[in-house]
């Protein structure tokens, strides 16, 4: 990965070199709290340092400079480490050593105002923290995602805690706004932080990871070094650390400073440091992730305006928020919400109100309801779902809306600007607002800006959505895609957080599929699902990689749905490059011949696993259904194709030869695969049904034949209890080719009627699905049948009202047939009513 | 009110402000900050009555969270009625009770919400004999809580205010928005009572009940709502727990309080089916009994007692399932099931002679279940 240059870095060298070594400061802080920000900016305006330590990447130090370009904050510096597959030590461990971090800055963070202060005051800048893959390292249960500044630990202290009982806070925040953020001279604060942490040291030593000591001794050699050479060092660092790094510096004096080698990265692995975009949402600790702290649009004012102004500033913002979404908040009850903030505020002494008076203020003042959970900021993490809707929109105020944006002269990863050079070269115009594109696959154009939109999907970058995908599925092949273009404000940042995959979009997606292949186990859904991605992104490397892979799949998986699945996305993938004699034809026929072979496995082994299935009681359900539906849908496309091989022109019959003549065999086989289902009673019904369906469909017999031919098999193959099951295989898998007219309609009603109350109940949820295969009026004509042998012509529309759950009728029906038993029991009532009608 | 009677010891439960009259009396002194216009103490004197400090000598009295005592008292001194609201057995009436003694040293004036509830029993009645003699004045009028508290300028405690039929909870709406009530029945300045400094209301109200949905809005409008939860800290309900049911046990006199882990196996039960989360992190069908805070007082204090006095011996785990038993059949037979699975599924997997004993003792619950199934 390239480093870019700064102006600034080792400033410190250019400085005569001094006697004696330099003095140090440390200003251990909270990350991201504004009285701590505000206190940096006066010690350094104060005292002058001739060089500012920061706890950050140290990896990013040479190019600090970027942080002092014209950014809009907040933004974060975004490493990430990656084995890329093949290249790292143990290739099956290659997507675990995958890890990203954030270290986000805002303007009230501390370190922010450290670079920006220090770099006017004239002072050399680092930072001395260890590179995110050396902290990753040291603690192995360290999930693959971290934000450096997170300070997830400190509300779980026993300390902390007894402080809040002993300040009578709800929480670590509200301590924190009580003790510190109140206004307060620079001193004060600075030595309340020092007795706050120096007292929260000792008793927290035992829970720090280990890697803690590596870090402070990292540090403690870095500012060792820097004093060396400069008088005056500032070091701001989190508050925890500064004890320990005092005790560690104290021990170096007079000892040889070297600056430390800044560790790197494992052999083989890809690393990478780079500024993104962040934005408030991602900062709040109720949406965010690992974030350091609650409610950043608030500290934001805080920051800008003074904690005087907070409360009349969240105030405005939340009423013109809640005034926005139409709820009424009245005058009156704005003015109790000020008068409790008030009030707490002078009962709990704070000279002005912290967040916690003005959230407390308006819980009581504007709920009107009891609460199904706890207030969210009574405790860490995120807004618990059930939280009430005027609280999560007051929280939704406070945090703001605020999005970085970087300087253009940013340096960005090779990817980024790769990305931008082929939209433009493609036309793709990136400017604000919806647009539609058609694109036709048939130009070279439209084939790359199509797997160009297809990579930065599989990427997840924001902005690209495949508008007509269902459609495609249904259709078959079509040249034209449509695809809807709004280019989105994460755009960069979700670029710059995929260049961790790889340096070009190729790579990256290559690298992404085959680390979601790996945590899935290698199943064959998951290998499947990236084989189709792999194919619209035009990955031929990797798609020859993963057929093979999906070949070894196919024997390990057991599971009918599964299969189904995959049957389905390779039918897709195969009609939609079917070879056609306009196309570009040369590509989609190299990866016709594998997709073909890999069908027929498939289907091959659906066959098997649906003849295999056991459970002559078995219930239908629609992942059974849908199982031999794939397996028809596979057979018939199978069927088509060596038909249209036979017949068509021999230009085409060339392409396609070797395929047909597989195919043909592969239908045969199913067939007789499922011809043996159909007769095995041990067979659930489900699959017995469909496999009549399939049998039938490919028949070729007329629908009048079929018709006469059903009511001898159905009646032979079921029995009352397991007529849906049958028939939901079957309409499932063959509605086309079932027309529902008197005969089966009389069929199924017979077999109703014969049904006892509790076989009825039993078989309802059955014969719903069966029906819900077929289109409403469909089913409006099925229901007049039914009617009309009843001789109730006119209120067949009835029957298809009934728009409640299936559970309340059951439910009703047993209640009824309880009543109706009990009353017998005493003899008053005719006993049970007859069953059927709201079926 | 009772404050000075020589009796008050032999009283089965003593207003609060009788209880803790000495408490009251050093915060009274120590007191620096100044009280609301009414108040019989500051709001940190009030604060350190429920929420407790050691080096006072001044015990604990609310366990819950420290926030909600803050907004409760900022509402009452800056006029706003107060409704507290939560699950059956969160304390409501005993903060409710607290603050009312710690407010205006009196904590009687106390108003029982339910279906029967007319406005006199609210504002003022009648003497009728003196009504039929004099015709109306001040001496045939029965003063009720909401006319003494306006006179006197103290708290109203109107307990389970949902409970009342909507026409008498809005009775007390002009009370609390102009903070006068109208005689018309007298003549002259008897007719119009203003409230004095002082005077406010806090209501409670359970959610298992008809809830709040049909209060009317502007009754809504004029309280300020605080919901009470569950204890949040499985070891401060434990240590509450032991606590309240060894002064039951005590005041039974039963000499010896129950064993740890007799304590600890009932408050995880309670809580892991009040929440229908185990420590473990699985999920459990939860009770649609209430399983409360107090009800696990109530049970330990059954527990204690059982076996106290029927076998003459300290209790076991074991007397827990009979207890529950008994707790959960209140009012849903599903429930029996529901701990029988949780038995089954979860106790039975866990390590720990106490757990083992608990779901060694699982058959008892038969017992129950027939009962359950026998009541017509």
């Amino acid at each position: 990965m390239s480093a870019g240059h700064t102006p600034v870095a080792d400033h410190a060298s250019t400085e005569p070199s001094v006697a004696q070594p330099g003095a140090v400061r440390v200003l251990g802080v909270r990350h991201h709290s504004p009285a701590c920000a505000r206190l940096v900016d006066a010690v350094i305006r104060d005292w002058q340092p001739t060089a500012v330590c920061i706890e950050g990447p140290a990896d990013f130090s040479p190019r600090i400079g970027e942080l002092l370009l014209e950014h809009t904050l907040p933004l974060a510096v975004f490493s990430f480490v990656h084995h890329a597959p093949g290249t790292g030590p143990d290739d099956a461990g290659a997507s675990g050593t995958r890890a990203l971090s954030w270290s986000p800055f805002c303007a009230y963070s501390p370190e922010w105002v450290a670079l920006q202060a220090g770099h006017a005051a004239g002072a050399a800048l680092s930072f001395i923290d260890v590179p995110m893959w050396a902290k990753a390292l040291a603690r192995a249960d360290r999930p693959d995602r971290e934000n450096r500044y997170a300070d997830r630990a400190a509300p779980t202290f026993d300390h902390v805690k007894a402080l809040c009982t002993r300040f009578g806070c709800a929480g670590y925040d509200a301590l924190w706004d009580q003790l510190f953020e109140q206004p307060l001279a620079p001193d004060a604060l600075a030595a309340r932080l020092d007795a706050y942490f120096a007292e929260l040291r000792p008793t927290v030593e035992a829970s720090l990871p280990p890697s803690d000591a590596v870090r402070e001794e990292f540090m403690a050699a870095h500012v060792h070094h820097t004093r060396q050479t400069s008088p005056r060092v500032l070091v701001v660092c989190g508050g925890l650390h500064k004890p320990a790094l005092e005790a560690r510096l104290k021990a170096l004096e007079g000892q040889p400073a070297a600056r430390p080698d800044v560790p790197g990265a494992p052999d083989g692995a890809k690393f990478g440091s780079y500024l993104v975009p962040y934005s408030f949402a991602r900062l709040d600790a109720f949406t965010g992730y690992q974030s350091g702290m609650p409610s950043p649009g608030f500290y934001q004012h805080v920051w800008d305006k003074g904690p005087a102004e907070a409360a009349a500033f969240t105030m405005r913002t939340v009423q013109r928020r809640l005034r926005g979404l139409k709820q009424p908040v009245s005058t009156a009850d704005l003015i109790a919400a000020e008068t409790m903030t008030g009030g707490l505020q002078a009962m709990r002494g704070h000279a002005v109100a912290t967040r916690t008076d003005i959230l407390d203020g308006m819980a009581s003042a504007l709920v009107k309801d009891a609460l199904d959970v706890r207030l969210p900021w009574s405790h860490r993490g995120h807004i618990e779902a059930g939280t009430h809707p005027l609280l999560v929109e007051v929280l939704k105020a406070l945090s703001g809306d605020a999005r970085g944006s970087l300087d253009p002269t940013t340096p960005h990863p090779p990817l980024v600007q790769s990305v931008q050079d082929t939209l433009e070269r493609l036309g793709v115009s990136m400017r604000p607002g919806r647009t539609t594109l058609e694109l036709d696959r048939e130009t070279a154009d439209g084939r790359e800006t199509s797997a160009l939109f297809a990579r930065l999907c599989a990427l997840d970058v924001p902005g690209f959505v495949r508008a007509d995908a269902q459609r495609a599925r249904l259709s078959g092949h079509s040249a034209v895609e449509r695809w809807h273009v709004e280019p989105s404000l994460d755009f960069t940042a979700a670029l710059i957080e995929a260049s961790a995959w790889g340096g070009t979009l190729e790579l990256a997606v290559s690298a992404k599929l085959q680390s979601e292949i790996a945590q899935a186990g290698g199943v064959l859904d998951a290998v499947v699902h990236a084989l189709g991605v792999a194919l619209a992104c035009e990955l031929h490397a990797l798609f020859d990689v993963l057929v093979h892979d999906a070949m070894h799949a196919i024997e390990d998986c057991h599971d009918t749905s599964a299969v189904g699945g995959a049957l389905d996305v390779v039918r897709w993938a195969l009609a939609a490059t079917a070879p056609d004699e306009r196309a570009d034809s040369h590509v989609d026929a190299r990866v016709h011949g594998p997709l073909a072979a890999l069908l027929v496995a498939l289907a091959g082994h659906q066959t098997r696993l649906l003849e295999a299935m056991r459970g002559a009681g078995d219930k239908a359900d629609e992942p059974t259904v849908a199982a031999v539906a794939a397996l028809y849908g596979a057979t018939r496309f199978m069927a088509q194709a060596s038909d249209a091989g036979n017949t068509a022109d021999p230009a085409v019959r060339d392409t396609a030869s070797t395929d047909t003549a597989g195919y043909a065999d592969a239908v045969r086989l199913a067939q007789n695969g499922m011809e043996r289902a159909l007769l095995d009673a041990d067979c659930p019904p489900a699959v017995r049904g469909g496999a009549l369906g399939l049998l039938w469909a490919h028949a070729d017999t007329s629908a009048d034949d079929a018709m006469a031919d059903l009511e001898h098999t159905v009646s032979a193959a079921t029995s009352p209890e397991t007529l849906g099951d049958f028939l939901a295989g079957l309409f499932g898998v063959a509605r086309e080719q079932v027309r529902v007219d008197g005969t089966l309609a009389r069929l199924v009603d017979r077999a109703v009627l014969d049904m006892t109350e509790p076989a009825f109940l039993d078989a309802l949820p059955s014969l719903r699905l069966a029906f819900q295969y077929f289109p409403r009026p469909e089913r409006a004509r099925i229901a007049q049948h039914i009617a009309s042998s009843h001789g109730f012509e006119r209120q067949a529309h009835t029957l298809l009202g009934a728009v409640a759950d299936q559970h309340v009728l059951q439910d009703a029906q047993r209640l009824e047939a309880a009543v109706a038993a009990r009353m017998a029991h005493y003899g008053i009532g005719n006993g049970p009513s007859s069953p059927g009608g709201s079926a | 009110m009772a404050t000075k009677r020589r009796g008050a010891a032999a009283l089965q439960r003593p207003p609060a402000e009788v209880r803790f009259k000495d408490e009251l009396a050093t915060l009274k002194k120590q007191d620096k900050h100044p009280a609301p216009p009414g108040w019989a103490m500051s709001l940190a004197a009030v604060r350190t009555f429920i929420l407790g400090d050691e080096s006072l000598g001044i015990s604990r009295k609310f366990v819950g969270d420290a926030a909600l005592v803050d907004r409760a008292m900022v509402s009452l001194a800056t006029r706003r009625g107060l409704m507290l609201i939560g699950e059956p057995g969160t304390a409501k009436s005993m903060l409710s009770e607290l603050l009312a003694a710690a407010v205006c040293g009196d904590s009687t004036l106390t108003i029982q919400g339910g279906a029967s509830l007319t406005e006199d029993q609210i504002k003022y009645g009648w003497n009728y004999a003196l009504l039929v003699a004099e015709g109306p004045t001040p001496r045939a009028m029965v003063p009720a809580p909401m006319y003494q508290a306006m006179k006197q300028g103290r708290i109203v405690r109107f307990e389970e205010i949902t409970r009342c039929p909507l026409e008498v909870q809005d009775a007390i709406l002009s009370l609390l928005s102009d903070r006068v009530m109208a005689i018309p029945e007298l003549s002259g300045k008897d007719g119009m009572l203003f409230a004095r400094e002082g005077f406010n209301v806090i209501a409670t109200a359970n959610t298992r009940d008809r809830g709040v949905n049909e209060m009317s809005a502007a009754l809504k409008r004029r309280l300020n709502f605080e919901t009470v939860f569950p204890i949040a800290d499985p070891a401060v309900e434990r240590a509450l727990v032991s606590r309240e049911a060894a002064k039951l046990l005590t005041s039974a006199g039963i000499p010896e309080p129950l064993n740890d882990d007799v304590i600890d196996v009932l408050v995880t039960t309670f809580r892991e089916l009040r929440t229908g989360r185990t420590a473990e992190g699985k999920s459990v069908d939860p009770l649609s009994t209430v399983m409360s805070t107090a009800e696990a007082v109530s049970v330990a204090h059954a527990v204690g007692t059982r076996a106290w006095f029927l076998r003459g011996e300290r209790a076991s785990v074991a007397d827990i399932v009979d207890c529950i038993a008994g707790t959960a059949v209140k009012d849903n037979a599903e429930d029996l099931s529901r701990i029988q699975r949780y038995l089954d599924h979860n106790v039975a997997r866990r390590k720990g002679a106490s757990w083992q004993a608990l779901y060694g003792a699982r058959h008892r619950l038969a017992g129950y279940a027939t009962a359950k199934k026998d009541a017509p």
